[in-house]
């Protein structure tokens, strides 16, 4: 039996909040209980509850949602799976992972009992459910792909058509179309997964290295701006498609101006997951040299970016600063708290370099003064991508359609005081309509990445519900192949009530 | 028949006085006093689905008799059941959409009526819960504090406030509907249809034509509380409902089925008997809207269906329908029956984007041939008030 929070417990007030606290947006849309449950049959038998009292159940695992498909449920009730005590474990079915463990904890697990891991996030507290439904990548990824690509079996709870709760062990071989919706499709779709299997994943490497640079922004220009981004993208368009390289994670987290510095960190392993050949590094590091980096000076970053990079650790006798590590240590370190905020999030695939003319309008964007608007809690996070991620067949196999990028951008926003929503709101809303209105946007998708031949769309685990002004927002998640309408059918086959559904929830 | 749905205002005839059509016809049924009342005024409302977004909205018209007299057009997306206020100064509409401010939901508006013209006013537009998408029916509680939102495409109802403004508040109350139905096409998943409160106002007897159930409803303190449940003859998509006005029992279309159902209604006990299936049409499947509808005096009840128009005669006591006329009307497809406070019965010619006067023998019930009274591009539903 789950542990029920109703509104007048003391719990209730901490537990039906957001960790981004801009949501909900009125005290009127949150749910009126949480459904605290301890085993997969707990879960099963709140859903029951919940859907034959005529609520609606949102679903969390982490709370780490970017948007409010969670806690907006006015009057429903949370099923909140972060207390699943089955611990992991290796069976037929292979590693199983629990919907509602945080990724650092899966981590510690994995590596203890099996010395394996999943190329998954780096943020320690994010919950398995959602992250892994959506996709799942992180560090790793670019040696070993997403961690819907190692998926192999997944226990859902379903709704059928005549609102009875059913456990479903789904995998290639039993709906097998169900399971392909739940690699990659979002979270809060077709039903509660309660675990997730994997027959095999990879070993964890033995030990990283970490670097990082950063540039002054008192001195930059917008040439050497250009330069910065070109450089890098220009990297992971050539040289980082070369398999030595999948082992090298980059972010460039470009912050606004008024922060003074923006920086990069990266992390690094050969594929044998030793650190005996640095020279990838040492070559990346050194297309910078003209821009005027230093090297080991911190700079703000994001919440994703790489911690430790040039903090503590082993220092490397290399030609630039850097910092050795045991892998554990450096993907769980301390578990670090996380502090809840408000914040805003956008996300972006790029299949080819930056253009000298997106370069220069960030920087146009990053340099812009709006007065009363503090723009220091921005951080344009632009991730290495590719590697091992561009298989183009497990485009068919997942619901992760993107399998040609290069770099991955994830616009982040953090402040603290709902009066400062609307300004920080529009400047970044302004940003990103500005950036994706140029030269290589067709018109008819204008303010946006349409996929195409520059773009690859947007992610779903960073949703974004300014998108869904446009009516092909569908298009910007799930591509243009065939796989949106795939996804309707899972839907009206397996949830053909909506019991679940959300903002950008795929539609019947 | 084909017709213009070119995205036009103009294109369509926009209210024409047929009082001499009237005049020619009191020369075929007896008992004229009945079907010609020349006063008092009355104004009348279509909702217009129209042929694009712009071109949706709600006609107003002044009825004099058998005359109609274009007024006014409110635009209005997707305007369905025309509901009113029971101070009669404000007119609800649901609106049968999927989408509003790019989030998966249909809306409901309020409408101020001016008491001079009958002109409509927008007083709000509300968004309704998440997934409500496609509302098919409202109903107002006869206090007039609370609307109750049978939501068709969403598989569910809502609940809102009413102000003192008239304007609608937002939504109170979320009751997901789950369950399905043998018609592959029609039941995969819940479907209010409609909601209506018992004349106690305690009650509201409720259709899911998704699921073949009716639903009744206890309404307490504002909020909608599941009391019991019947369930109807598989796959026959029970839908448009009306109560007997002595409380003892009521009606309900099988939209699937082409049939109308009596049933005999326990407010007390919350018990409802199936008493008595009668066929209206000889297809399944009849149209949307509000293929039936019971006279004033609750002594008949007129259907309409595939091969036209039908009259039924009340048993008082029981309830039970006898066929006292089917008139078979062709090239038309009747919608909407709609009783006017004078007492004239007027329906939606869905074929020919028309409204009709039909007129009804004041003894027998039989009717006459239906008379054009207005135009208006893709009618959807009728409501006619006193002014």
């Amino acid at each position: 039996m789950a542990i029920t929070v109703t509104n007048q417990d003391p719990r209730y007030q901490t537990l039906k909040r957001s960790r981004n606290l801009r949501f909900p947006a009125d005290d009127a849309d949150f749910a009126s209980r949480i459904e605290l449950c301890e085993t997969a049959s707990d879960a099963a038998e709140a859903l029951q509850r919940v859907v034959n009292a005529g609520l609606r159940p949102t679903v969390r695992s982490g709370g780490h949602c970017y948007e409010d498909f969670v806690v907006n449920n006015p009057g429903g009730v949370i099923l909140d799976l972060s207390l699943l005590e089955e611990p992991p474990g290796r069976n037929s079915s292979g590693y199983r992972i629990s919907a509602g463990k945080q990724l650092g904890e899966a981590y510690l697990d994995l590596f203890k009992r099996y010395g394996v891991t999943m190329p998954a996030g780096s943020c320690y507290a994010v919950g398995a459910g959602g992250h892994i439904s959506g996709g799942g990548y992180g560090l790793l990824s670019r040696l070993h792909g997403l961690t819907v690509d190692w998926l192999t079996a997944v226990d859902i709870l379903t709704v059928d058509a005549h609102g009875q709760v059913a456990l479903r062990h789904v995998s290639k071989e039993h709906d097998p179309d169900l399971f392909r919706a739940c690699r990659g499709a979002g979270g809060g779709n077709f039903g509660v997964i309660t675990a997730f299997y994997f027959d095999k994943l990879p070993q964890a490497p033995k030990e990283v290295v970490e670097a990082g640079l950063s540039f002054d922004w008192t001195t930059m220009t917008e040439d050497r701006f250009v330069t910065i981004l070109t450089t890098y993208g220009h990297y992971w368009e050539t040289r980082g498609k070369d398999r030595d390289t999948h082992g090298l994670f980059s972010i460039l987290d470009v912050s606004h101006s008024s922060s003074k510095r923006f920086g990069l960190s990266l992390q690094f392993c050969n594929p044998d997951g030793t650190c005996d050949d640095l020279s990838v590094v040492n070559e990346f590091l050194s297309l910078f040299s003209p821009c005027k980096p230093s090297f080991g000076t911190p700079a703000p970053v994001g919440e994703r970016a790489i911690e430790h990079a040039a903090a503590s650790g082993e220092p490397c006798a290399t030609q630039y600063p850097m910092t050795r590590h045991l892998w554990l240590d450096a993907t769980v370190g301390d578990g670090g708290g996380e502090r809840s905020g408000r914040a805003k999030y956008k996300s972006t695939y790029m299949k080819t370099n930056f253009t000298p003319e997106e370069a220069k309008c960030i920087y146009r964007h990053m340099t812009r003064e709006i007065p009363g608007v503090d723009l220091r809690g921005f951080f344009l996070a632009i991730d290495s991508y590719g590697g091992a991620i561009n298989q183009s067949r497990l485009a068919k196999e997942t619901s992760i359609w993107q399998r040609s990028s290069i770099m991955k951008l994830q616009f982040q926003l953090y402040w603290q005081n709902a009066a400062d929503d609307a300004g920080r709101l529009r400047w970044l809303k302004e940003f990103y309509s500005d950036l994706y209105s140029g030269s290589k946007v067709d018109p008819r998708y204008a303010a946006t990445p349409y996929p195409g031949e520059h773009y690859e769309g947007c992610y779903i685990n960073y949703p974004d519900s300014d998108m869904l002004a446009y009516s092909f927002w569908p298009q910007l998640y799930y591509g243009e192949q065939g796989l949106y309408p795939f996804l309707q059918g899972v839907k009206r086959r397996y949830d053909p009530n909506n019991i679940f559904h959300h903002a950008m929830s795929i539609r019947p | 028949m084909s017709r213009n749905t070119s995205c036009s205002r103009r294109a369509f005839l926009q209210g024409i006085g047929y009082s001499s059509a009237l005049g020619l016809l009191s020369k075929s049924i007896p008992a004229q006093d009945s079907l010609l009342p020349v006063t008092p005024i009355e104004f009348a409302y279509v909702a217009s689905a129209g042929s694009c977004k712009d071109d949706s909205g709600i006609h107003v018209f002044e009825v004099r008799g058998g005359e109609w007299k274009w007024k006014q057009w409110v635009q209005s997306q997707a305007p369905t059941s025309l509901t009113l206020h029971p101070n009669r100064r404000v007119l609800y509409v649901a609106n049968e959409i999927s989408e509003y401010r790019g989030l998966p939901r249909g809306t409901v508006e309020a409408y101020k009526i001016d008491a001079n013209d009958g002109t409509l006013d927008l007083i709000n537009r509300q968004p309704l819960s998440l997934s409500g998408v496609r509302p098919k029916h409202l109903a107002i509680s006869p206090d007039g504090k609370h609307l109750i939102v049978a939501i068709h495409g969403g598989g569910a109802y809502n609940v809102l406030p009413i102000g003192l403004d008239g304007a609608i508040g937002r939504v109170t109350q979320i009751l997901k509907e789950t369950g399905s139905g043998p018609h592959a096409a029609s039941q995969t998943s819940a479907h209010p249809h409609s909601s209506m409160f018992d004349p106690r106002g305690q009650y509201i007897l409720a259709t899911d034509e998704g699921c073949d159930r009716i639903n009744v409803f206890a309404f307490q303190d504002g909020r909608i509380i599941p009391a019991a449940r019947a369930a109807c003859t598989p796959a026959s998509g029970p839908a448009h409902l009306a109560i007997h006005p002595s409380g003892g029992f009521f009606y309900v279309v099988n939209r699937l089925g082409g049939s109308i159902d009596l049933y005999n209604w326990q407010a007390l006990t919350t018990e409802m008997k199936h008493a008595q299936r009668i066929k209206i049409s000889s297809a399944s499947g009849l149209n949307y809207g509000q293929p039936f509808v019971l006279s004033r005096k609750g002594d008949m009840l007129y259907a309409a269906g595939i091969e036209g128009i039908s009259a039924w005669k009340i048993d008082s006591a029981s309830g039970r329908l006898s066929l006292r006329q089917q008139k078979n009307l062709e090239n038309r497809s009747l919608i909407s029956l709609n009783f006017s406070p004078n007492g004239n019965l007027f329906a939606i010619d869905h074929r020919r984007h028309q409204i009709l006067s039909i007129p009804v023998h004041a003894e027998s019930g039989e009717s006459g041939p239906p008379i054009t009274v207005a135009d208006v591009s893709l009618p959807q539903s009728l409501m006619i008030i006193p002014a």
